[in-house]
């Protein structure tokens, strides 16, 4: 009971009114620069689009979609394809503009200007059908004008949801040659890069461990269409927010942290403290207490962030059990999560990492003699931590780092942290206290 | 019975003390020497801040490392620099000292109340010690070393920032206290202890040179008061430290 009385007493004593203030300034900081303006999967872009087709196939079709049920997929993209080429008739048909492929040619014979000469350019096929048709010397004005009535006045919903859908049929295409192409790795001549590359124009991208683990995600898969491409993103956005979060989240332990232990020295707590009937056992209930401080930290830092973020998009909670390696071409995870599985394992490395820099500076802070020397040995502390948590996440993305030196980063810092703390607790115990 | 035994105690190269013995009984007992005679760190190794090198420190007739806390919760302890924490009040930084003393916390509160008025700050216990002037802290501080009622209590320099009315009622606090405990105040001010110490111990070249009352230093160095027998004692060394 009276242990818990001092732990208590040492809790308070690391919230400061100071301490309170600026983790709400930094809060609100964070908030503002990392904060809702920024989340990818918001409405009006493709991806979101891409993100609510997604959510109302996986209702329709589960997590994954059959070749059979690739025929409903492109019964839709023909009614979304018919009212895309209305629109057209209705903004543009006044420029000649009747459909999408219309306006495909335009853009395509447009586009031809930036890839040859002047002269090479009138020669091409497509730049001639669409000189016939609009006129040479107007082309370059058309595409603008069309451009700025497409993205301005045709509803997102009817065009952006057509070019989404166009691209799910393509992928779907690209599977089937995927399917081809796994199919035929055993065969491929790998001295050949020739070969690879005119087998799958992404050969060279590829080393052969990624390619067979590519083959396990398509096998576990059952060599099936996804149309769950954003859980990716997802995962990406979430973790490429959380990132900067864990900064703040690490930053605050520091603050937290470091001041108290060296602080007691300087104002002359210290020898006080080992003078009384707790002892030498204060620094168990000091390291307890900046522990338990740091729990709260990431409740407080990780609950905000977490409210915001799937407040700001719930519907990314749809996606919370579905995998993260859905054939997701080109990027590859390289554990089999879901997005809620790697939610909490980016809650947990940021966990561990500031649990171990909570031991790593509460040490630092005991030994140093001042305020000085506690922070030029703090702050490459937390840059280190921080810059170790942002390596972290690319780490998923390479097998030999996933399977074994992102677990082996975590326990390394982990057991330093603990050696530390175990090796200083002993030795003050016993050591003298000289001021 | 605190027991100080062929206790000697060295910084790396350098002997702070060498083979101290002292025993000390219930009294007001004065540690006078000069700055720098080792009496901070006799002290520091009766509050078990430090180790002795060899030698033994014995609270009837055991030895303190292996009492622990059961030994310090019998400590009082006042050391030369008060430290505290500036934006706490009195009492709420004696309210942690005391969850730290092993006190009560049903209990704790009442105390330290009991404790600040008895060193005049009764008026003053929510407000904050940043605005205390030295001799308000170093009140504060007395009052902490009484904190768990203690049998051993140690004051380091205590008279530092005390004005005149205050020493007045800190040597009454103290000869109080003597009557049931064993006090142990370290100075190097004559006056502190003149007239109240039971005995004086004296260091001089790192080992007890005296353990007596005053009356029988008086008489071995042929002095009307303390401070002359103090100037014949430490000769040079008194005077360079008093420049």
């Amino acid at each position: 009971m009276k242990f818990w009385n001092i732990l208590w007493g040492e809790m308070r004593r690391y919230w400061r009114p100071f301490t309170l203030i600026v983790m709400a300034a930094l809060l609100l900081m964070w908030s503002a620069i990392f904060g809702l303006d920024s989340f990818t999967l918001r409405k009006g872009t493709d991806q979101a689009i891409n993100y609510d087709l997604s959510v109302e196939y996986m209702q329709r079709f589960g997590e994954t979609i059959d070749p059979d049920e690739r025929a409903e997929v492109a019964a839709d993209h023909e009614k979304t394809l018919a009212a895309l080429n209305e629109a057209y008739e209705k903004y543009m048909g006044q420029y000649d503009i009747h459909s999408k492929a219309d306006y495909d040619l335009l853009r395509g014979a447009v586009a031809y200007i930036g890839y040859h000469t002047p002269d090479e350019w009138r020669e091409e096929e497509i730049y001639q059908e669409a000189a016939d048709r609009w006129g040479a010397d107007h082309l370059a004005e058309l595409e603008e004008t069309c451009n700025r009535i497409f993205w301005n006045e045709i509803p997102y919903e009817i065009a952006h949801r057509e070019q989404v859908m166009d691209s799910i049929l393509g992928w779907a295409e690209s599977v089937d040659e995927w399917e081809q192409f796994v199919a035929s790795l055993p065969t491929i001549d790998r001295s050949s890069l020739e070969e690879r590359t005119l087998k799958w124009e992404i050969a060279n991208e590829y080393s052969p461990s990624a390619e067979k683990r590519i083959t396990q995600v398509m096998q576990s898969n059952g060599g099936r269409l996804s149309l769950l491409e954003c859980v990716y993103d997802a995962g990406e956005s979430f973790q490429g927010h959380y990132q900067y979060w864990a900064a703040l989240i690490l930053i605050l332990c520091g603050l937290i942290v470091l001041p108290l232990p060296v602080g007691n020295r300087v104002s002359g707590v210290t020898p006080m403290q080992y003078s009384t009937h707790a002892g030498r056992r204060i620094i168990l209930a000091q390291f307890g207490s900046a522990i338990l401080n740091t729990l709260l930290v990431n409740a407080v830092v990780g609950g905000f962030f977490t409210a915001i973020y799937f407040l700001r998009d719930k519907n990314t909670l749809h996606l919370w059990n579905c995998p993260m390696n859905l054939c997701s071409y080109p990027r590859i995870l390289w554990l089999d999560l879901t997005f809620g599985q790697f939610v909490w394992l980016s809650y947990g490395k940021v966990l561990l990492l500031s649990l171990a820099l909570t031991g790593i500076l509460f040490v630092l802070s005991h030994l140093s003699r001042n305020y000085l020397p506690a922070l030029a040995l703090a702050i490459p502390s937390v840059i280190l931590f921080i810059r170790l948590s942002d390596k972290m996440d690319f780490m998923l993305n390479i097998s030999l780092y996933a399977r074994f030196v992102y677990p082996l980063t975590l326990l390394v810092s982990g057991v330093v942290a603990a050696a530390s703390v175990l090796v200083f607790v002993k030795q003050a115990r016993k050591a003298d206290y000289v001021d | 019975m605190l027991e100080i035994k062929n206790v000697s105690k060295s910084f790396k190269d350098f002997t702070v003390l060498r083979d101290v013995n002292l025993t000390f009984d219930r009294g007001v007992y004065g540690l006078l020497s000069p700055n720098g005679a080792g009496k901070t760190t006799l002290i520091k190794m009766i509050v078990t801040l430090l180790h002795p090198d060899s030698g033994e420190i014995l609270w009837n007739g055991e030895n303190i490392a292996s009492l622990d806390g059961s030994y310090r919760e019998l400590v009082g302890y006042l050391p030369q620099k008060f430290g505290y924490y500036r934006d706490d009040s009195p009492m709420q930084f004696l309210t942690y000292m005391a969850a730290l003393n092993g006190v009560d916390s049903a209990v704790a509160k009442e105390r330290c109340q009991k404790l600040l008025e008895r060193v005049g700050l009764g008026d003053v216990t929510r407000k904050k010690m940043k605005k205390f002037s030295g001799g308000m802290i170093q009140r504060v501080g007395i009052a902490n070393a009484l904190m768990n009622d203690p049998q051993i209590v140690i004051f380091d320099e205590p008279t530092a920032g005390l004005d005149p009315m205050e020493r007045v009622r800190f040597r009454h606090i103290l000869a109080e206290l003597g009557k049931t405990k064993i006090v142990i105040l370290s100075t190097h001010i004559v006056s502190d202890i003149e007239n109240i110490a039971d005995q004086v111990v004296m260091i001089k070249d790192h080992e007890v040179y005296a353990c007596d009352t005053i009356e029988a230093i008086l008489k071995a160095h042929n002095a009307d008061n303390l401070e002359t027998a103090f100037m014949n004692i430490y000769g040079g060394e008194a005077l360079e430290d008093a420049i």
